[in-house]
């Protein structure tokens, strides 16, 4: 599948799940967006987890995120309401980000807030889950534990009416970066 | 009214209506490729466990083989208190349920929550879940409200924040997590776990211990089969693409270095025995989707609090049999009346309905159920009053008698019965000609409401095939035996089978088309005699097979005898559904011009001798949902092909109802060329 159509097929999937979608140009485009989103979005205090799709940010922004460090209080983690983290691979398909985690601290980042940014890269976006399973199966045998998140924290028990943020974010917000 | 009764329906038809375009969305080539893996996996289930334990050891975990649920309790308790643990977190899942996880921790002086929102809430309130999927989808946000807080708003939103608000603080005091499995993969040990509140991604991750509590079906070779399993499950289940999250967890992960442990507690408990039973081992193909509980007309009507034990709904009944034996099944497998609609849902093609039955034959072998008389006798029964049919006439007509029959044939005195015909469907089937020049040869097999009851229904068949210059006759035959396969008495059914097959088969071998009269006749000899029989005679009767109409399209290619305007309604028999991706009346019927309006409900809860006897209370509520249907649109007639459905319909619409087999006698002819 060409890339673009890959690419359009996520957008419109991660709208239909509940998750929002903001395409940027490049790394400066990204930076620019980030900052809007978490001005709109405006929940405080919000964590940062350098991971190796995203090591770091630009100062102006790296100063409003607290950094989440591996053996981290987990009550000081459950404080954010917030948390932006780089994205390791994403599914058109299901409109999914897919993240891979060497720690509890860098999991449960992702688990409490309110509101994930997830920062994904255009070129690790496949067609369809099925397509990841050699890049599961490689993560898991080194180590990794496997969260694919597929739209805001739901549920439908109370009459059938759908209500977000049950445990995890009601918002899932994600940034994808198109390379020129 | 049953509590609740209006929430679950509406709820089991949204989920319907989703999980109908998602499924749609996929490749039947995908869900056959999931059947096949699904029953690989059970040939290779005992060397994938092998596998899965030697993952799982390799990576530093532990890996328990329980074969009891007290074996598989006591080992979890046991890990809990070497550990200290005090607070034990859980996800939702049905295998803990089965073992009865909660109760033994409890006992042990452990406190556990739940935290799954409805499982939490049937947790507080003290009540057994009512589907697998939506623990708590009979319950109103007014009760759950009252069972929450005193103080807390009656809306859904703020009953959801409570209660993520009051699991907040035992996720950060939890020592032990305890989750089920979507999947596990036998190569890695990995688990795969889907839930859209993302609370499981909360208890395998905080709690010093993680648990995993697993029925060995739910072990699959490899990461891939995994995957696909869990695609399937989510769409089938509640239509989504993926549910929010899927979190696969291993042993060897890098998390368990933190001085964490791994535990994966596979439980057996009757499953390794049910992949040896050729009749049984169909269960253990479940992926736990329950799309066959949005169809069961009496599921739907009652819920999994009366329609289950542990495991609910149609396929719970197997289950039950497999985990819990023979009487827990027949607490509730009465409720199943055959309809066949569960079968159609299954992304995994489970003989669910077939199951069932033998399910209900083994509790009568054992005694945990007793047949109703009237399933038993119904046979003899009217063919007894069709040879007296004035002595049974007054009988009929007189209230007392009615009551009589109440007590002694289990013939509730509420239902209307046609009156028993002067002249058996065989005299009048004198009157059928044989064509000088037939265009083809059929024998009708008419079941035994046609042949007993309503004959002139057969006659009318007759006369119309013969009109179109079909050499047709009536061969020897008794009932299809329907009502001793929904009772699970399956070896009286097969006699029935092999009789009607020895009548059928010569026809068959002599170049006849099988033309059956009801919707439950063609049912039987297509879908259930080769099954029962295993006989080659059997598959080739089925194969010949036809409904009336299908014949008449597929075979005759009939036209309208003048043109006809009008509208009706159609209301499509559940056994007819079954076995055609379309009803052949509907079409057939505006093919001769009329405009159809197919009616958008399942089962008219009917069901044969269910309705007329023990069911016939339930059976008028589930006629409701019909009633209600046929009232938004109107005064139109009705029309239905199958003779039990015209006396529900009959009773209890307003509307003129008719068997489609007049309306077509009268209005069909063969096209001049």
């Amino acid at each position: 599948m060409e890339k673009r159509r890959i690419l359009n097929i996520f957008v419109d999937r991660l709208v239909e799940n509940g998750s929002q979608a903001i395409v940027c140009r490049g790394s400066e485009d990204l930076y620019r967006n980030l900052e809007l989103v978490m001005d709109r979005v405006g929940l405080e205090p919000a964590a940062f987890y350098p991971r190796e799709v995203l090591r770091s940010l630009p100062e102006n922004i790296i100063n409003r995120l607290n950094h989440v460090e591996d053996g981290m209080n987990f009550g000081e983690i459950a404080r954010f309401r917030m948390a932006v983290t780089g994205v390791d691979y994403a599914v058109a398909e299901s409109g999914s980000l897919v993240i891979f985690t060497e720690s509890v601290a860098e999991r449960l980042v992702t688990c409490f807030p309110e509101a994930y940014l997830g920062v994904v890269w255009a070129g690790r976006i496949l067609p369809s889950l099925i397509d990841l399973n050699e890049i599961i199966a490689n993560g898991v045998a080194n180590g990794k534990t496997v969260s694919i998140i597929s739209g805001p924290s739901r549920t439908l028990d109370v009459e059938q009416t759908y209500v977000r943020g049950v445990h995890g974010p009601d918002k899932v917000i994600a940034l994808i970066v198109v390379e020129e | 009214m049953i509590r609740g009764q209006h929430l679950l329906r509406e709820s089991l038809d949204s989920v319907r209506r989703a999980r109908s375009l998602r499924m749609s969305q996929i490749t039947p080539s995908v869900l056959e490729e999931l059947q096949t893996l699904r029953d690989k996996n059970l040939e290779k289930l005992a060397s994938n466990i092998d596998r899965l334990r030697h993952a799982v050891e390799k990576a530093g975990g532990h890996f328990y083989l329980a074969q009891t649920p007290s074996q598989a309790t006591d080992y979890v308790v046991d890990v809990v208190r070497r550990c200290h643990g005090r607070l034990i977190l859980k996800t939702k899942s049905m295998t803990t349920e089965e073992i009865g996880l909660n109760h033994a921790l409890e006992a042990a002086g452990l406190d556990v929550v739940e935290t799954d929102m409805g499982e939490r809430i049937i947790q507080l309130a003290g009540e057994k879940p009512s589907h697998i999927l939506a623990p708590a989808i009979h319950m109103t946000a007014s009760e759950i409200s009252k069972i929450l807080s005193s103080n807390l708003q009656p809306t859904p939103s703020a009953i959801v924040r409570h209660v993520r608000d009051d699991l907040r603080r035992y996720f950060l005091m939890a020592d032990v997590g305890i989750t089920g499995a979507n999947a596990i993969s036998a190569d890695t040990g990995s688990i795969i776990i889907v839930t859209n509140e993302g609370n499981e991604r909360l208890v395998t991750s905080i709690p010093r211990i993680y648990i995993c509590v697993a029925g060995v079906e739910k072990v699959v070779s490899n990461m891939y089969e995994a995957l696909r399993t869990v695609e399937i499950q989510v769409a089938s289940a509640t239509g989504q693409r993926l549910t929010s999250y899927l979190t696969i967890i291993s042993p060897n992960a890098r998390e368990f270095g933190e001085g964490r442990e791994f535990h994966l507690v596979l439980v057996d408990n009757g499953r390794m025995r049910a992949s040896g039973d050729a009749e049984l081992r169909e269960t253990l193909r479940c992926i736990r989707c329950s799309a066959c509980f949005n169809v069961c007309p009496t599921y739907r009507l009652v819920g999994g609090k009366i329609f289950g034990h542990i495991y609910t709904g149609p396929i719970g009944i197997p289950w039950t049999y497999i985990t819990a034996g023979a009487e827990a099944a027949a607490g509730f497998s009465h409720l199943c009346i055959s309809c066949g609609l569960c079968m159609g849902e299954c992304p995994v093609n489970i003989d669910i309905p077939y199951l069932i039955s033998a399910v209900k034959d083994r509790a009568v072998r054992s005694g945990s159920s007793k047949p109703p008389f009237l399933a038993a006798n119904y046979e003899r029964i009217l063919r007894t009053a069709s040879r007296l049919p004035h002595l049974s006439n007054i009988i009929l007509s007189n209230p007392s008698m009615r009551t009589l029959m109440e007590k002694i044939l289990d013939i509730d005195h509420r239902r209307i019965l046609p009156s028993i015909p002067s002249k058996s469907l065989r005299e009048l089937f004198r009157r059928v000609e044989k064509p000088e020049h037939p265009v083809g040869k059929a024998v009708l097999f008419t079941d035994s409401m046609i042949m007993y009851l309503f004959p002139e229904l057969g006659l009318e068949a007759g006369l119309m095939l013969s009109g179109l210059g079909v050499d047709v006759s009536l061969p020897p035959q008794t009932g299809s035996g329907m009502p001793l396969f929904q009772n699970g008495l399956l070896d009286l059914a097969r006699k029935m089978a092999n009789l009607n097959v020895d009548n059928l088969a010569p026809y068959v071998e002599s170049d006849h088309e099988v033309v059956c009269l009801e919707p439950t006749a063609e049912y039987m000899l297509r879908r259930i005699y080769p099954k029962l029989l295993k006989t080659v005679k059997a598959s080739k009767v089925a194969l010949r097979t036809y409904s009336l109409s299908n014949y008449l399209i597929k075979i005759l290619e009939v036209e309208a005898l003048e043109p006809v305007y009008g509208r009706l309604i159609y209301h499509w028999p559940c056994h007819s559904r079954d076995l055609h991706a379309h009803p052949p009346t509907k079409l057939l019927l505006e093919r001769l011009g009329y405009d159809v309006l197919g009616l958008d409900v399942g089962c008219c809860g009917m069901a044969g001798v269910w309705g007329v006897g023990a069911g016939f209370e339930m059976s008028r509520m589930i006629v409701g949902e019909l009633v209600e249907a046929v009232d938004r649109i109107g005064g139109e007639t009705v029309v239905t092909d199958s003779t039990i459905c015209l006396l529900q319909l009959q009773q209890f619409l307003k509307n003129k109802v008719i068997h489609s087999i007049s309306l077509l006698h009268e209005n069909i002819r063969r096209p001049a060329s």
